[in-house]
């Protein structure tokens, strides 16, 4: 199908969405994935393998799907699950876990760029993400920039965009420009695959997602009662199942999961109850070393955590409008913005309040240019609450685990824990 | 009643025994490869020198990176703590520190009971550290030892411009080859180790009596260093400053056992 045609079916197409062939999307064979069955749903999605040995993303390319990649939250998902919906994309959210050289990377990339970008670099370049059909990027800071330009010049994927956010959300231009952006992203997908989503694929998509945040705050839910039902390590294994799974699938399994959980007995023992917050964590690596002193992770402000799922998209207004405001204009914001530092920090302090944190580890990736200045900031208003902080640097890669712990102990050391 | 403390650092490993509130044996031996062979070995000597069995040991506390891993240990808790512990029990007047040990620094500040209040360490990096000490001694052919009394006898101090361990060899080398001598380039190490250790004094905040602790406040052109870039004179704490870790420690040790059986405590 030209582009042409497929303009012009999304202009005729009414709101019922007659795409019955489109209809047709890469339904999830039981078959496939009964070894994962057997599992309870906290077991399977706290022990999902990644990447391509993961058995959803198998199936979705065995029965014809296509999986893009995507590393920033800026990236609206409801529109690349919405093409030809039910989705024959399905986005996934590039994670580097497991990771222990950069080597390859580094020859692209100088030591002084995020050790997540070199990570997730040296996955490309090492062909751990060529069962990847598109990868969408964005400006999100300079690094992964970088990482945008290497990916293009030295994997050349089949397809890969850079999606371009402005840096301040004031003013109706900005806007403009994010949504334009969408359109832009819309008409090369639609250029390359020969089909645009129509209205009611994007709303389908909308519910689906909407869904999802609303089962994922369930299960922070769990986390910062008085006596969690889960670790934070467990809450993080989840969430990246959710980045790698059909959301249609991922909500059934967490559905089920929080059941589980909740006939669970919460954790009475905790030593400490802390909140995390900084740069992009997506390695449980880092949670399991604040926990192995005894402390649990209650909750956090991670944009891969709680600030991912923060804020539904408005299901009575045209749906790219609506997308595009909820990625765009949401609270609270990512540091790279330029406003919004007073909407982040008060959701912050009401997050930690809420969860009645003992304190709040900070953390940022060495050279983050996001989070270095941010987290100071925040930590300093959140000590104004009366609520300690710990302020530490860590690299993507795991190791280092002697340094870290011996902060995060003498932390709670310093707080009487 | 003997409390013990054991220090398994990354270069060193020391021992105190405390019989109630008396220091009554301590010891430092340079570290081996597995912490429980430190830890054994340095609390073998302590044994033998104050002539009592590990059995008569009522509680024992371990710190340093090899703390977790001590079997005749009942409980770790971090050097920072420890630290902060040793120093003020030592000095009462103390209520800030700064340990530069082996392979990291801090400052630290305590409250009137010795108990951790603020702290803050240097992030992955060994430049300010004794391991910053050793690649100067070495690449001098001298032991990290003599480093000090070198620097003393410096007249005019070398700028070091280089924030990397192992870069700052490479920079003394240039130095060296430009004429200037050993005691001028030791004294600008001493004065570049200072100014990085001030920048975490100035993080954590000055707090009445500042003491050094850890293995490099053995280096007296260090400690003359520091004391004037804080502006400031370092109190004496009248035992080893390697052995503080331990002390607090086997302090700690004395705590816990108080807290865990109070019945004996009142007893």
């Amino acid at each position: 199908m030209c582009v042409k045609k497929a303009l012009r079916m999304l202009e005729d197409e009414d709101e019922s969405g007659a795409h019955s062939e489109s209809l047709k999307g890469p339904a999830m064979s039981a078959t496939s994935i009964s070894s994962a069955e057997r599992l309870s749903a906290v077991e399977e999605l706290t022990t999902l393998p990644l990447r391509g040995e993961n058995p959803y993303i198998r199936d979705w390319k065995e029965s014809g799907g296509r999986v893009f990649g995507y590393t920033c939250s800026y990236v609206p998902e409801e529109i690349l699950y919405a093409e030809g919906q039910p989705s024959r994309i399905l986005p996934i959210r590039l994670g580097a876990q497991g990771t222990t050289t950069t080597d390859d990377a580094d020859i692209h990339m100088h030591k002084f760029l995020c050790s997540y970008c070199r990570c997730v670099m040296q996955l490309a370049l090492t062909g751990e993400y060529d069962f990847l059909d598109g990868v969408v990027l964005t400006n999100g800071c300079e690094h992964m920039r970088r990482t945008f330009e290497i990916w293009r010049d030295q994997v050349e994927p089949p397809f890969v965009t850079m999606l371009s956010v402005p840096h301040r959300r004031d003013g109706d231009n900005h806007f403009q420009w994010y949504r334009d952006e969408i359109t832009k992203l819309t008409d090369e997908i639609g250029k390359k695959y020969g089909y645009l989503p129509s209205k009611e694929s994007l709303r389908s998509a909308v519910r689906t997602y909407n869904r999802y945040r609303e089962l994922m705050l369930e299960l922070y839910g769990l986390r910062s009662i008085e006596h969690p039902k889960l670790t934070g390590s467990e809450a993080m294994k989840i969430t990246q199942a959710g980045y790698c799974m059909p959301k249609e699938a991922f909500n059934e399994r967490l559905a089920t999961a929080i059941q589980e959980l909740n006939e669970r007995p919460g954790i009475t023992d905790a030593r400490a109850r802390l909140m995390v917050g900084g740069s992009y964590i997506d390695d449980p690596w880092f949670i399991d070393i604040i926990e192995s002193t005894g402390a649990v992770v209650v909750t956090d402000v991670l944009c891969t955590g709680r600030k991912y799922i923060e804020g539904m998209v408005d299901e009575t207004l045209e749906p790219v409008e609506a997308i595009a405001r909820r990625y765009f204009q949401r609270d609270p914001s990512c540091p790279r913005m330029v406003d919004g530092y007073p909407e982040r920090i008060a959701f912050t302090k009401r997050l930690a309040q809420e969860a009645k944190v003992d304190g709040v580890v900070f953390e940022r990736i060495t050279f983050c240019d996001s989070h270095t200045v941010e987290n100071l900031m925040e930590s300093e208003d959140v000590e104004e609450l009366g609520i300690p902080t710990l302020n530490l640097e860590r690299e993507y890669l795991g190791g280092d685990k002697g340094r870290l712990k011996t902060r995060v102990q003498a932390f709670l050391e310093k707080i009487g824990k | 009643m003997i409390f013990a403390g054991v220090d398994v650092g990354s270069m060193s490993a020391e021992a105190v025994l405390l019989n109630d509130n008396k220091m009554i044996a301590s010891s430092i031996i340079v570290v081996k490869p597995n912490p429980v062979d430190s830890a054994t070995t340095v609390m073998d000597t302590v044994l033998q020198e104050a002539k009592v069995r590990l059995e008569d040991i009522a509680f024992c506390v371990s710190t340093g990176y090899g703390r977790e891993r001590i079997p005749f240990a009942q409980h770790n808790i971090s050097e920072i703590s420890c630290h902060g512990k040793g120093a003020r029990w030592a000095n009462p007047g103390v209520r800030t520190i700064i340990d530069v040990g082996g392979q990291d620094c801090k400052a630290i500040r305590v409250d009137e009971a010795g108990d951790l209040k603020d702290f803050v360490m240097n992030d992955k990096c060994a430049a300010g550290t004794g391991r910053f000490l050793e690649g100067i001694a070495k690449t001098f052919g001298v032991h990290v030892s003599e480093l000090g009394r070198m620097a003393l006898e410096g007249v005019d101090s070398v700028p070091i411009s280089s924030i990397c361990t192992v870069f700052t060899q490479f920079d003394v080398m240039v130095h060296l080859g430009e004429g200037r001598t050993m005691q001028d380039v030791a004294l600008g190490v001493a004065d570049t180790l200072a100014t990085r250790v001030n920048r975490l004094v100035g993080k954590v905040g000055l707090e009445d009596e500042v003491c050094i602790t850890g293995g490099v406040a053995k280096n007296t052109a260090v400690v003359k260093a520091l004391e004037r870039v804080i502006g400031r004179e370092v109190c004496d704490l009248g035992i080893d400053p390697q052995i503080v870790g331990a002390l607090g420690a086997a302090l700690l040790a004395k705590e816990r056992y108080a807290k865990s059986s109070p019945e004996e405590d009142a007893a």
